[in-house]
């Protein structure tokens, strides 16, 4: 049951840190809802030292750093975090209010209408990427040279 | 020995004032945004979130205004920027194999599972000044252009299974951060990949170029490169679960270089590695020469007596921060200092004349 639980929240946070700010600060406002909440944590910038591996499967090595905004709040007795990409304290408190309304029985209503659509949206940019880039799928030809024609003669 | 000194501030004042004015330039003519920077002049913003080793576009782009475009100087402003924020936490290492990618090639194999992908390049453009032709509509064929079978395994793991060459052995050691603690020399090989990702394009191209003109040699293939979008993943230890907090683009190169054997091995292809946040394909492939010829000593190959053997030489002179702040101190007021060497040279002279 937690580890359910976990894993969904895992997901939605997932999608809320990536989300591009001014749909998910419309898709909420939409919502309308009135919101009473209180700071555990104000929203704070950070970095995060982000990690890569030794030709790609090695060791690790420090590789170089991102910006994330991070914070907490309480919200009908949910406890909401926050973590997003970037440099917004109004996204993370959005994403934290989220956080705390998918632990409640508001969980539907937030599901559908904020995170499968921020999911859809994430997913059409990919497929977008994807198209694109099968779009320039080269097959470069080998061309002969007097030597691989000289080879093709003999046989 | 430098000694301060004081005075100047209505000279400073309006020399700052000026420059505010400087850039902003004619003023009929409209005045540039960051959001147009930051999607207009992408591979600007890009190298300064490389050398400036944080990734926010936003902020790259107001360095960018703010330096009146130069790179350096903007990198610098993010560099400063870097150390007034706290460290939260360190990310899972990235995986670049599920990197969802905008360009992947490889020069050593021609068919690869995946294919060749070229992306949004400038290879094979006429290097032609053209007048900004505007965006064209893509012309995607969904019969050819297949994109649902865009698994991309890596080309080198594919000579790995072959045992051609070198494996690349996670040996679990806790890698130093260079931006916390200074570098020892002789250091390992995660602290010289960490110091040449943020180091300057310009000094790892020069460097690399030279490895290829006979400064060494490591004979090196492009076996594959790719850029894209990489998930970076965090554990929130109060949450118990690991997170995706954050997506960056990323340029990969790996090496194919030619390793003739030892008594003790067979005959082997070895690897260089770049890695470089952002879209900074010159950079990647430099990297990988030079993080390659670096490597001599644990492959077992002759000192040739080059630079880029040299891991003191190459790793305390890439960084641009570094080395602008040494060498452009010196336009700053050295009276105090130039005075005693005045004095010295006139104390010599008057000897050398009285002998």
């Amino acid at each position: 049951m937690k580890s359910e639980f976990l894993k969904k929240r895992k997901k939605w946070l997932s999608i809320l840190s990536q989300s591009d700010y001014g749909q998910l600060s419309s898709l909420y406002s939409d919502l309308k809802f009135a919101d009473k909440y209180e700071w555990i944590k104000k929203p704070e910038h950070a970095s995060v030292m982000v990690r890569g591996r030794i030709g790609g499967i090695g060791s690790q090595f420090n590789f170089g750093e991102i910006t994330i905004t991070k914070c907490v709040l309480l919200l009908n007795e949910c406890m909401g975090y926050g973590y997003v990409q970037g440099r917004s304290f109004d996204k993370a408190k959005i994403a934290a209010l989220c956080d705390a309304h998918l632990q409640s029985f508001h969980y539907n209503l937030v599901m559908e209408n904020i995170i499968q659509k921020l999911e859809k949206k994430k997913n059409v940019e990919i497929d977008l990427i994807k198209n694109q880039m099968a779009s320039t799928r080269v097959d470069f030809f080998a061309l002969d040279t007097q030597r691989t024609k000289n080879q093709k003669a003999d046989k | 020995m430098y000694v301060a000194v004081k005075g100047g501030e209505k000279a400073i004042k309006n020399a700052h004032d000026w420059l505010a004015q400087i850039r902003r330039g004619n003023t009929k003519i409209s005045e540039i945004k960051i959001s147009q920077l930051s999607e207009q002049l992408t591979l600007s913003v890009d190298r300064i979130i490389s050398e400036g080793s944080l990734f926010d576009r936003e902020l790259a782009a107001l360095a960018l205004k703010q330096s009146r475009g130069d790179l350096i100087e903007a990198i610098f402003l993010i560099r400063a920027f870097r150390t007034t924020l706290p460290r939260l936490a360190t990310s899972k290492p990235i995986n670049t194999t599920k990197m969802i990618c905008k360009r992947r090639i490889s020069a050593t194999f021609k068919d690869i599972p995946g294919g060749q992908n070229l992306g949004p390049t400038f290879d094979y453009t006429h290097r032609l000044l053209d007048g900004l032709k505007g965006p064209k509509n893509l012309v995607i064929d969904t019969e050819t252009d297949r994109a649902e079978d865009l698994d991309m395994p890596k080309i080198l793991d594919l000579l790995n299974k072959e045992g051609l060459i070198e494996d690349q052995i996670d040996t679990l050691e806790e890698p130093i951060d260079i931006t916390r603690s200074s570098i020892q020399y002789p250091t390992t090989r995660a602290a010289r990949l960490q110091a040449l990702s943020r180091a300057d394009e310009g000094f790892l191209l020069g460097l690399a170029y030279s490895t290829q003109r006979g400064y060494g040699g490591t004979h090196a293939f492009i076996g594959e490169l790719r850029i894209g979008l990489v998930a970076v993943n965090v554990e929130i230890p109060e949450l118990e679960i690991t997170i995706t907090v954050a997506e960056i683009e990323v340029t990969e190169c790996e090496t194919i270089n030619q390793f003739t054997g030892s008594k003790k091995e067979l005959a082997k292809f070895t690897r260089g590695y770049g890695l470089v946040m952002g879209q900074c394909e010159r950079k990647a492939i430099s990297m990988a020469l030079v993080d390659r010829a670096l490597r001599w000593k644990e492959l077992g190959e002759s000192y040739q007596n080059v630079p880029t053997q040299n891991e003191e030489f190459v790793i305390s002179h890439c960084d641009n921060i570094q080395s602008t702040g040494f060498v452009e101190h010196i336009k700053l007021p050295h009276y105090v200092d130039f005075q005693s060497e005045l004095e010295l040279v006139r104390k010599i002279r008057s000897q050398q004349m009285k002998d």
